[in-house]
């Protein structure tokens, strides 16, 4: 008798997944940790994270919100001024180590740099460039939005049984002069692109451990039982400027994401990984998750990823009471349109497609 | 008293719901103090200004019992017609002053294009905005737009750190400008710490008359948003001193 004898069905590709209907693979994951509807749930990262958020809203879970819209912003607006995407107003924190970034400015007291940018007569975030739709009308307006972000995010940490992140990119762009990272290369949405100041780094296996490492210690002493669920964002990059091609680029990247998120889950019994990189990617699903343009992930995708998710964990911790769900009729509403991407708009900087 | 000499003339229109009726009773208590000024109610209750039509330059009901209200309110008149007005005041109407705004804005730094927004956002469903919107599909006039009155103070008012009133009205004006219109500030001495109309004013407020049988009736001693004609006396002083002389027609008489 050999040990693979003794496997269960889901340890061969046969029984797992060649014989089933890809909507009927399941148990991709076994959860470490139980979420209640009691747990307060904060979602950072990359855009996927935004879907994560949605969906815990939409089954009545206690998705932390520490930087709420004021009352009265209409739905639209809440998107225009990236309210309620995420659980507090960092924008997309693509890269491990613009995570570390923001953690050490929410809990080492470490000064966000001075650097301020102007278009238009309005001023604007380097490190939340997207955060206001026609940017702030002072500098002064500017630092306050972000100290309120900072304060947010601290209490997002400070407040949450478990932090979900949602990594996204390697890819990265730095301030030479002074070490700090920047979320969108500077001169796409606002700024000006200088080749002295402003270098490219598409970080190593190594550099994405050590900056989640670095992040992840610091929550923890800041609240010792929290617990940190890891997702790799499915979505492909938009560009790329690693020099190779784009498909590679992100099979790379991803990879590198993923090898890091499940080193993390295997070494640490606080930090899990959920699969959804995998359950849209993978060959069984034949890309049907994905919008036409093959890197937006649509409806179906998403909501196949979330039941999942929920089924797992209703597998292993029991059912969920349902009526809860049925009291958030706001996130309900949104649609896949509604999900703030701010990479997408590197697209706008790319060359025009051939018609 | 403004500058109006007994000369010029000044026909206002004011369109309005409930509220409008302090209004309608505080116009009665001083109406001779204005021998120049002709002041024309077009109110129905609650909601019932949303069934206004444009039709043929004019504003026009499009049920009977608005038709009946309108014609009840202005002394005849069954349809809006603008252009025998100078100057168009919008009361109520859904227009409130937005307590709630006090949770972004007190807990949360705010950049001001998002409370702008947030103000935008909530007042942009109120009926008076939308019937400003038809006013102005057919007339240039004047247009003021008064909010409902502030929450009267009562001994449950619960006083949160609420959002600057004087600030709100600016934020509002600023919205408004894209319509040519103005949002008139509650005249100072009707307010208490700073975002409640002082209690007295509520006393003895009664039902706006449609005609019906629930004419002139009393709210109810827990209605704490309907005015007396105290409160209307001293709105319409205060908006009537607002008013730009540019509005006014000198009417020296045949030659």
């Amino acid at each position: 008798m050999n040990p693979y004898q003794q496997l269960p069905e889901q340890s061969f590709w046969k029984t797992a997944i060649a014989s089933k209907n890809m909507f009927d693979i399941c148990d991709l994951w076994d959860p470490k940790f139980q979420l209640t509807q009691q747990h307060k749930v904060a979602t950072f990262g990359s855009c996927f994270a935004q879907h994560i958020g949605n969906a815990l809203q939409k089954r009545g879970f206690s998705w932390l919100n520490t930087e709420p819209a004021p009352v009265g912003l209409s739905q639209a607006n809440r998107k225009a001024f990236n309210y309620d995407v995420f659980s507090s107003r960092t924008g997309n924190i693509y890269t491990t180590s613009l995570l570390k970034q923001w953690t050490e400015w929410a809990l080492e007291s470490k000064t966000p740099p001075a650097e301020y940018w102007q278009k238009n007569g309005r001023y604007y975030d380097p490190f939340r460039p997207n955060i206001e739709p026609d940017g702030f009308e002072s500098l002064e307006e500017m630092q306050l939005s972000r100290q309120q972000a900072i304060t947010s995010f601290r209490q997002s940490i400070k407040r949450s049984d478990a932090f979900v992140f949602t990594l996204g990119l390697t890819e990265s762009w730095f301030n030479s002069e002074h070490g700090y990272e920047y979320p969108m290369c500077p001169g796409t949405v606002a700024g000006e692109f200088d080749g002295k100041k402003h270098v490219f780094k598409n970080q190593k296996f190594n550099d994405v451990l050590a900056n989640l490492t670095t992040a992840v210690t610091l929550m923890r002493q800041a609240n010792k039982n929290l617990h940190i669920l890891l997702t790799v964002s499915p979505v492909p990059l938009t560009a790329t400027n690693s020099g190779n091609h784009v498909l590679s680029a992100t099979m790379a990247s991803k990879s590198v994401l993923r090898a890091v998120a499940g080193q993390l889950a295997e070494e640490q019994t606080f930090i899990d990984y959920f699969p959804s990189y995998e359950i849209i990617n993978s060959p069984p699903f034949r890309g049907a998750f994905f919008e036409s343009n093959q890197r937006s992930v649509n409806e179906h995708g998403v909501d196949h990823v979330m039941n999942l998710f929920f089924r797992d964990l209703e597998k292993k911790f029991g059912a969920y009471p349902t009526e809860q769900s049925k009291k958030t009729p706001q996130a309900n509403k949104k649609s896949m349109n509604d999900l703030v991407c701010e990479e997408e708009l590197l697209a706008a900087f790319g060359k025009e497609e051939t018609k | 008293m403004n500058s109006l000499t007994k000369n010029s003339t000044l026909n206002i229109c004011v369109l309005g719901n409930s509220h409008a009726g302090s209004l309608k009773l505080g116009w009665n208590l001083i109406e001779q103090d204005y021998p120049g000024i002709k002041i024309t109610f077009f109110a129905a209750r609650a909601c019932g200004l949303e069934q206004l039509s444009v039709r043929k330059g004019m504003l026009v009901p499009t049920n009977a019992h608005l038709k009946k209200s309108l014609s009840h309110t202005s002394g005849g008149h069954e349809a809006i017609d603008l252009s025998l007005f100078d100057i168009c005041l919008i009361y109520g109407l859904r227009f409130s002053f937005p307590y709630k705004l006090e949770i972004g804005r007190t807990t949360h730094y705010l950049s001001k294009a998002a409370y702008e927004c947030s103000i935008h956002d909530t007042i942009s469903s109120a009926l008076s905005i939308q019937v400003l919107k038809k006013v102005r599909c057919l007339s240039k006039i004047p247009v003021y737009i008064g909010h409902n009155p502030l929450t009267a103070r009562n001994r449950n008012s619960f006083l949160k750190e609420a959002i600057s009133y004087p600030e709100f009205v600016a934020a509002v004006n600023r919205i408004l400008i894209a319509d040519q219109a103005v949002l008139l500030a509650q005249p100072e001495e009707t307010i208490t710490e700073n975002i409640y109309t002082k209690a007295e004013y509520k006393s003895g407020a009664v039902c706006l008359d449609v005609g019906d049988k629930s004419a002139n009736q009393p709210y109810a001693s827990e209605d704490n948003v309907h005015m007396n004609d105290e409160f209307g006396r001293i709105y319409l002083q205060h908006f009537i001193q607002q008013i730009p002389m540019s509005a006014v027609r000198q009417d020296y008489g045949p030659n």
